[in-house]
């Protein structure tokens, strides 16, 4: 199935090393759930200002996936990072003030517990937003349910548990299978990481048992 | 400078991009010496026998 605006899903997260095995189950959840998913990080255009790329994503995006847990005080500067409440105000703005298609768009909102956004950005409330408790198996169990309600009628998706036993089995053998393309699964690239996760999903197709 | 050290999985570069077909054939190997009992492991888990016959 070709990407389209349908079924891409615009990733907004942390690109920390510790939000990576999160960052991880987020696109391998949305992969194996017949979507997209897009980043701004797939773009490797210095002469493209940060923000346009992140636009263009969002425009090309119907649906995305917003983790807004990283807002919190910074240890050096004590200042907050806003990056991705930015991005999702972009996103909600698209919605809003978007024609045609740009209205069809949907988001799931993440945190690290429920409720702790009205202490930081109240005028979110109503929005999906969902705690994913910094543990991948839970972000991947929610990103499935949200992607399970922007199928096409009739599809059903696999259940979350088993998304997350395929994300485990992914993930045990990342190692191995990085050694064997000669690269560091420290050090993946967006198209590393993504043309591994198809890869695998070729492999271990859902149909056959995998 | 806290600024970007949040951002730090590396864009993707195409001069050494990783295709799908080379993830496939990746996984497959990894699949098949992990049924074997793993590539390095193979062959040395039975000891070749000298064909001597054992006395009774």
């Amino acid at each position: 199935m070709p990407r389209s605006y349908d079924n891409s899903v615009f990733i907004n997260c942390p690109f920390d090393s510790a939000y990576r095995p999160l960052f991880e189950a987020v696109a391998f959840a949305v992969y194996d759930c017949g979507f997209y998913p897009r980043s701004a990080l797939e773009v490797d255009d210095s002469s493209q200002v940060r923000i346009d790329k992140i636009q263009t994503i969002i425009r090309q995006s119907r649906l995305s996936v917003h983790d807004i847990s990283r807002t919190q005080l910074d240890t050096t500067n004590r200042l907050p990072r806003f990056n991705m409440p930015l991005e999702l105000g972009i996103f909600l703005g698209a919605k809003a003030f978007g024609s045609g298609d740009q209205k069809r768009k949907a988001a799931v909102v993440f945190d690290t517990k429920p409720y702790r956004y009205q202490k930081y950005i109240s005028d979110i409330a109503g929005q999906d937003i969902r705690a994913h408790g910094r543990k991948p198996t839970e972000a991947i169990r929610e990103v499935r349910n949200f992607l399970a309600t922007q199928c096409a009628a009739g599809v059903i998706l696999p259940g979350g548990d088993k998304l997350a036993e395929r994300y485990r089995h992914f993930r045990k053998r990342l190692p191995a299978a990085c050694r064997e393309v000669h690269v560091d699964p420290t050090k993946l690239t967006f198209s590393d990481l993504t043309n591994l996760i198809v890869g695998w999903l070729e492999a271990h197709p859902l149909l056959t048992g995998g | 400078m806290a600024k970007e050290v949040l951002r730090t999985v590396q864009p993707a570069h195409k001069s050494d991009r990783i295709t799908v077909a080379q993830a496939k054939r990746a996984w497959l190997k990894v699949e098949a010496e992990s049924r074997n009992g793993g590539s390095n492991t193979r062959g040395k888990s039975k000891p070749a026998s000298t064909g001597r016959a054992k006395k009774s």
